[in-house]
């Protein structure tokens, strides 16, 4: 049994210890995988989040032994690890602009992290941390939308929604979102 | 999972509401269930009204999932740095 898959099987039996386990197991892997990757693509190459998570998920918990909820305790913690990472990469470009003041950019659309202007990107990772304390599976569903690139039906699958609350929820912390980031940038 | 969700009366009324056809119907349910409240009732008739209006806001599937990617500075075999600290209200 691999060691995701124990931490996974502890985060299931309600062990609160896993889950802050696994985190760093996952953050650690995307990071190894995507500097793998890019070292032998060409430079300006890309790669996809969406793609890089699934391969972390085969690496770590193997083949397919584990359950749909284990899976989604994986793919959270992945978004998780996604969002920190870009977040981080935001504010040190932040940093390296003299001056550092706001550039403050009009809210048009959103789609996925990685095309997000930075100073939406670190708006949009405040915002969601307020959500989380209002609804905190709302602010889930997002996470795996925004930082994975899940269609949102993969993203409700994984996290064991119901469709209808499914789609209940992603209506609220959408729109809550929208009117969040309105208010702020 | 709803076992553990905090009391949010605004996400209450806004996702019975969404149940509602758009319209007179869903409007009046909402004035109800505010009960008189009018800062809760704006609030959750504006979220109603971005979520039939705002489009190009998170789409349901996103328009470009294989976009510009992590920023990675590392090279194989480097050692990787400890985790962010998660900031204190995570």
């Amino acid at each position: 049994m691999s060691e995701v898959t124990h931490i996974l099987d502890r985060v299931q039996q309600g062990d609160p210890r896993a889950a802050a386990e696994l985190l760093p197991l996952v953050y650690e892997e995307l990071r190894k995988l995507a500097a793998v990757r890019m070292a032998h693509e060409p430079p300006g190459q890309t790669l996809q989040a969406t793609a890089l998570v699934h391969e972390a998920w085969l690496r770590l918990a193997g083949d397919g032994q584990q359950d749909w909820n284990g899976r989604g305790h994986f793919f959270a913690a992945a978004a998780e690890a996604m969002q920190r990472i870009l977040v981080e990469n935001a504010r040190r470009k932040r940093r390296l602009k003299h001056g550092g003041e706001l550039h403050r950019t009009a809210l048009t659309g959103l789609d996925v992290a990685q095309n997000t202007p930075d100073e939406q990107l670190l708006a949009v990772d405040e915002a969601l941390d307020r959500l989380a304390v209002l609804d905190p599976v709302g602010a889930k569903l997002v996470k795996l939308r925004f930082f994975v690139g899940l269609t949102n039906v993969e993203a409700a699958r994984l996290l064991g929604l119901p469709e209808r609350t499914a789609k209940r929820t992603w209506a609220y912390a959408r729109a809550w979102l929208h009117e969040e980031l309105k208010r702020t940038l | 999972m709803n076992s553990t969700a905090p009391n949010n009366p605004e996400k209450e009324i806004f996702e019975q509401a969404f149940e509602l056809p758009a319209g007179a119907e869903r409007m009046a349910f909402v004035q109800g269930a505010c009960g008189g409240d009018a800062t809760l009732c704006a609030r959750v008739l504006a979220l109603l009204q971005t979520h039939e209006t705002a489009e190009d806001f998170l789409p349901e599937e996103p328009k470009d999932r294989a976009t510009v990617l992590l920023p990675i500075t590392e090279k194989p075999g480097d050692k990787i740095g400890p985790l962010p600290a998660a900031r204190e209200d995570r």
